[in-house]
């Protein structure tokens, strides 16, 4: 945004996004808490120790936000977490993919799954050369396959290529 | 035997003799160690029948040198990528990360490997010549004590890692409190496992790094197309081969005096079993930016903030071999693997040691020292290399981060579902970074929960649910003071400057 050169009205900063984080761990430190009610004293000491601290701090931190809100030096507004750029929804399709590829690793096995997401999420973040896009996908996903199954022993997921490999060799 | 100047030359020409494993151990230490999740103990195990075969001086070089060798090795993605292969470089990429996008990553890496091996080096001779004395550090610390000390550590981290002291502790108690997700320590009932299986044993702390570094930076990462900066791509541009690593060795020995102390704090702190290289790395970089003339200038790419922090984890190694050669108690995952190789060649460590067979300690710390000396002949020609990292492009580098550390979130347990929580802690990550909570203090505070779970719960167990028992030793209520102190003066300190 443009700042106006003779605007006298202080700009409000957005910090919205900077009580995400706080909720996020007040869920999470309510739902422990639940989660621990009806267990011995020894399994509950820790999560009411450190669940209580938690929850303190982040009263404090929410107090000191509607405090700096209500003296006009901030606002509740969004900026971080906008669906406004095309940036953004790159960014959610890019993890859809990362989801993706945990889901079919399963089936498709290391190599394969990686040598796709590869393809897939490049061309996702604009490389257009299909030679490129080709080259590097299978240079990673086979360094990959030497790397973590041959020499690592990595129990990595097994897949097409890599039974027929293992029948192969 | 006795300790005289002939017989650790003596140790020194056997150690230098192993050379045909020390270098290999190294090269493989160097690469596990900037894979996130492919730790020195995950390698050691898989190298088992390699190392049992060995003879028995061999093969505690062999280990010894990918144990160092990996800690220097976590240092490198820390600084070209922002991730840090393990915990203990946590606080490296503060520094490293913004000298890279300058343009000076050649610089910061040699930063990095200099600051490492002279660091290592130090603290692994001074602990060959106080070894017995080193030893008896462990006996002070007792429950109580590891309490604090890793209370103290995490509001340490929590303090440095964030501009807000807030929201430092913040991310660090959440942490905490997701680090006792999982059975607690005395009748092992789960606590919020949201009724998933795979959380019965905890949450996986690999996964957990994997995710709030490497998976939130990949998502960070393509907003731009490069990880330098205009300036930065001109000064890569500009700089010539070796000019930038002879930059970056005469800036960290114009720091010698720096890299000497951070070790000691790296040693002080590995000698406590439990405490590990995270705490001395963020407590030496605090301790660095407190005495400095320029703290302003932390967390902008100062070369101490690399220097503190590298030197000290590298000490932490000698540090954490000690319980185990002195005590045959291992300090850590990797100690444990050494531990079964020792057994397994007849091998009884404990105070007795220094009696029955005193060149064994003494020598596996002197594999150490010629391990760190061929470390800095291997590896610095590497950095004008490894620093071509930063010119690859974002829209190839974050593709490959995501899968290949997805692959190290899974490698540990071979669980598809420890995938998915790097994807969901990666999301975390990504909302904490953007938000301005620093991913490290969550990181310490989940490693550190099921540590301090078990300190306490010993604690209370022994006042018998009494807890007054956290402030009944001296040591303990030190430590107690210097927690409120850090907590306290940073703020003072500030408004006394800013004055």
């Amino acid at each position: 945004m443009i700042e106006k050169p003779n605007s006298s009205r202080k700009e409000k900063k957005p910090k919205g996004d900077e009580l995400v984080f706080p909720l996020m761990a007040l869920a999470f430190a309510v739902y422990y808490l639940y989660t621990i009610m009806d267990l011995s004293w020894e399994a509950q000491v820790n999560g009411v120790l450190f669940g209580s601290v938690l929850i303190f701090l982040i009263a404090v931190f929410l107090l000191k936000s509607f405090i700096d809100r209500q003296r006009g030096k901030i606002s509740f507004k969004f900026k971080a977490f906008v669906f406004k750029s095309s940036g953004q929804i790159t960014r959610v399709w890019f993890l859809l993919l990362a989801i993706g590829y945990v889901v079919v690793i399963p089936w498709t096995g290391f190599t394969l799954t990686t040598f796709g997401f590869l393809v897939a999420a490049m061309l996702l973040l604009g490389v257009r050369s299909p030679a490129r896009l080709f080259a590097i996908s299978l240079a990673m996903s086979v360094s990959g396959y030497l790397f973590f199954i041959t020499l690592l022993k990595t129990r990595l997921p097994a897949g097409p290529v890599e039974r027929l490999i293992d029948w192969l060799f | 035997m006795e300790f005289t100047f002939e017989f650790l030359a003596q140790l020194f020409m056997t150690s230098l003799g192993h050379w045909y494993v020390i270098i290999p151990a190294i090269i493989i230490g160097l690469v596990i160690g900037a894979i996130p999740g492919l730790g020195p103990a995950n390698s050691l195990i898989i190298l088992l029948p390699f190392t049992l075969a060995l003879e028995v001086n061999a093969a505690m070089a062999f280990m010894v040198a990918l144990y160092c060798s990996s800690r220097m090795g976590a240092g490198i993605p820390a600084i070209l990528v922002n991730i840090p292969g393990t915990a203990g470089a946590a606080a490296t990429p503060f520094d490293g990360y913004p000298m890279t996008q300058k343009g000076m990553a050649q610089q910061a890496l040699t930063l990095c490997f200099v600051a490492s091996a002279f660091g290592g080096l130090i603290a692994s001779i001074f602990s060959i010549f106080s070894l017995p004395v080193l030893a008896r550090a462990g006996y002070y610390f007792h429950s109580v004590e590891m309490v604090v000390v890793m209370l103290f550590g995490l509001t340490l981290i929590a303090v440095v890692s964030s501009g807000n002291t807030l929201k430092g502790l913040i991310g660090g108690m959440f942490g905490l409190l997701v680090g006792a997700i999982g059975p607690d320590v005395i009748y092992s009932a789960p606590r919020a496992t949201f009724g998933f299986l795979e959380l019965y044993d905890g949450v996986p702390v690999v996964a957990v790094l994997i995710g709030v570094f490497a998976i939130s930076e990949a998502l960070l990462m393509i907003e731009v197309e490069s990880i330098l900066t205009e300036a930065g791509k001109i000064r890569m541009a500009a700089q010539s081969a070796w000019a930038a690593t002879w930059e970056g060795v005469r800036m960290a020995l114009k720091r010698w005096w720096h890299i000497v102390w951070t070790s000691f704090i790296g040693l002080g702190i590995g000698v406590v079993p439990g405490a590990g290289a995270p705490i001395a790395a963020f407590v030496a970089y605090q301790q660095s930016r407190l005495f400095s003339k320029q703290p302003d200038r932390y967390g902008t790419g100062h070369p101490e903030g690399i220097i503190a922090p590298e030197s000290a984890n590298n000490g932490v190694t000698s540090g954490s071999l000690i319980p185990l050669l002195t005590l045959g108690i291992p300090g850590g995952s990797t100690a444990a693997v050494m531990l079964i190789v020792i057994q397994f060649h007849g091998i009884t460590l404990g105070p007795r040691i220094f009696l029955d067979r005193p060149e064994f300690p003494y020598g596996v710390l002197m594999g150490m020292v010629v391990t760190y000396l061929f470390m800095v002949g291997t590896i610095l020609p590497l950095a004008r290399y490894m620093a071509r990292v930063t010119l690859i492009p974002t829209q190839y580098l974050a593709p490959v981060i995501i899968s290949f550390t997805l692959v190290g979130a899974f490698a540990p347990r071979a669980y598809i579902f420890d995938m998915g929580v790097a994807l969901v802690f990666g999301v975390i990550g990504y909302i904490a970074r953007k938000t301005g909570y620093q991913v490290s203090a969550i990181l310490i505070g989940v490693i550190l929960g099921p540590y301090v779970e078990r300190y306490l719960m010993r604690a209370l167990r022994i006042s018998e649910g009494d807890p007054m028992v956290l402030f009944s030793s001296t040591l303990g209520n030190v430590l107690w003071a210097f927690l409120v102190l850090s907590l306290i003066l940073p703020p003072v300190i500030e408004r006394i400057r800013k004055r």
